[in-house]
């Protein structure tokens, strides 16, 4: 005697398998959960690659897009999480490599303070501080950048970072604190006028 | 316990996330160490100033941009659902993935291959076949079929004069009125203009137009795949896309920065 089938679970109740597997055989409502579950994730690591929202924006837009079409290739392997992390830093990466506009962002400093027309002293400064931290960071090798943006800006474990960079945990640990000494000779004068 | 092995690990010492062993040799190294001391100092330090993982730029987007953004997603995949396989894809984010973090072997493997072109030509056969006159007149096609920078020019100007017509024509259709739509026209102009924007993918372009043919490549896509006619609710979207990335305005941005002196006879669509 057949088996009774089991009723299909509305897609909100489903588990993450679940949801991948039907993702892959084209359920658009179960790929939409997907990105509902990882799209500020993702927003996020491409938001500290890039360094504005319009660019992160662009980058997370491409990254599910390819999520989507590289879904049949998933093979469970890693956590459906550090694949989709995986492929938003390297869409991040990439687009930063070819857009040349992006070079134009290491804005000197003297250029910030003269194009920011505005009285808030308190503004002025975290403009400034932002923008040393961003040349700082974005001035580190890439793996060191990389490590120290997925690791530290956006929390994510050393297990989780060397899964996302395929390295070893011992790398991402020598990369973050390599990365991080760069960043505090490059940040010193910053670091003396806060303290 | 080795500096180094200490100085790895302090970053994890900060943040309680070592074990109970290790936490107490690293204690131990640091009390009786002023060389990793001062780095645990520095360190503390330099991530007072970094921004805090707990302040995450996606809490500063509202709902209205997580919907947008996953409808967006979703227009594109129907787009590119058309032009990609999923294994193709994976296998160009593996060679981008491994060209973005070990940029040393792609430099090894760069030299190398330079070394064995000048190895190649040093030690290539000496004799020199004799030019037929048909290379000769292949060699002279070929040049004359590469674009000139004018030409090129040219072409990308028509191009967007082009996308914009028809674009413009979407944009102010009106559905409301007419009960039984022809989009056969459109759907032709836009399969035309999706082999155009192919073509001109392969010649050096600046980032802003290349960037904008990909995104009007996706549009014309989509009307290329309309129903003929009265696909209404498609025509809706598309427009809704037109004015979510505010492509006309970026067409005549772009259009502008190529628009030659010498005014060409207008091409008309329709």
């Amino acid at each position: 005697m057949a088996a009774a089938e089991q009723p299909v679970p509305p897609a909100r109740e489903r588990g993450e398998q679940q949801l991948i597997q039907h993702a892959t055989k084209g359920d658009g409502e179960a790929f939409r959960l997907l990105m509902d579950r990882y799209i500020r994730h993702a927003y996020n690591i491409a938001y500290r690659f890039t360094g504005d929202h319009d660019s992160a924006e662009d980058v997370t837009q491409e990254a599910f897009v390819k999520v989507h079409a590289a879904l049949p290739s998933f093979r469970g392997d890693a956590e459906f999480s550090t694949w989709l992390h995986r492929i938003v830093v390297n869409v991040a990466l990439t687009r930063k490599r070819l857009d040349k506009n992006r070079v134009q962002r290491h804005v000197p400093l003297e250029e910030v303070r003269g194009g920011v027309e505005c009285d808030h002293h308190e503004e002025i400064v975290v403009k400034e501080q932002q923008a040393y931290i961003e040349q700082a960071l974005h001035e580190l090798p890439t793996l060191q950048r990389a490590v120290v943006i997925l690791r530290h800006l956006n929390g994510l474990s050393t297990r989780q970072v060397s899964d996302i960079l395929q390295c070893s945990e011992g790398t991402v640990k020598t990369h973050l604190f390599r990365g991080l000494k760069k960043m505090r000779s490059k940040l010193e004068h910053l670091q003396e006028e806060l303290a | 316990m080795r500096h180094s092995d200490v100085q790895n690990v302090l970053y994890d010492f900060l943040h309680n996330e070592l074990s109970d062993a290790d936490r107490n040799a690293v204690a131990q190294h640091l009390a009786a160490c002023r060389q990793c001391a001062d780095e645990l100092a520095g360190l503390q330090k330099t991530l007072a100033v970094l921004p805090h993982p707990s302040s995450q730029p996606a809490d500063e987007r509202d709902a209205m941009f997580w919907h947008s953004l996953a409808m967006n997603v979703q227009r594109d995949i129907r787009g590119e659902r058309k032009s990609r396989t999923g294994v193709f894809s994976a296998l160009v984010d593996r060679v981008r993935s491994f060209v973005a973090f070990r940029p040393a072997y792609v430099y090894s493997a760069g030299a190398a291959l330079a070394v064995m072109g000048i190895a190649v030509f040093f030690f290539r056969p000496q004799f020199e076949a004799p030019i037929h006159v048909a290379e000769k007149e292949d060699m002279s096609e070929e040049a004359r079929i590469i674009p000139t920078a004018n030409e090129s020019h040219q072409r990308i100007s028509d191009y967007f004069r082009k996308s914009k017509t028809l674009l413009v024509g979407i944009a102010n259709m009106r559905t409301e009125d007419e009960p039984n739509i022809d989009l056969s026209d459109e759907r032709s102009v836009s399969r035309s203009l999706v082999h155009e924007a192919r073509l001109l993918q392969q010649q050096p372009l600046d980032g802003r137009s290349a960037r904008l043919i990909r995104d009007l490549e996706k549009i014309m896509i989509e009307l290329a795949n309309l129903e003929e006619t009265n696909d209404l609710p498609n025509v809706e979207l598309i427009r809704s896309g037109i004015r979510q990335e505010n492509l006309l305005f970026k067409i005549r941005m772009a259009a502008a920065s190529y628009d030659t002196s010498q005014s060409s006879v207008t091409d008309r669509i329709y």
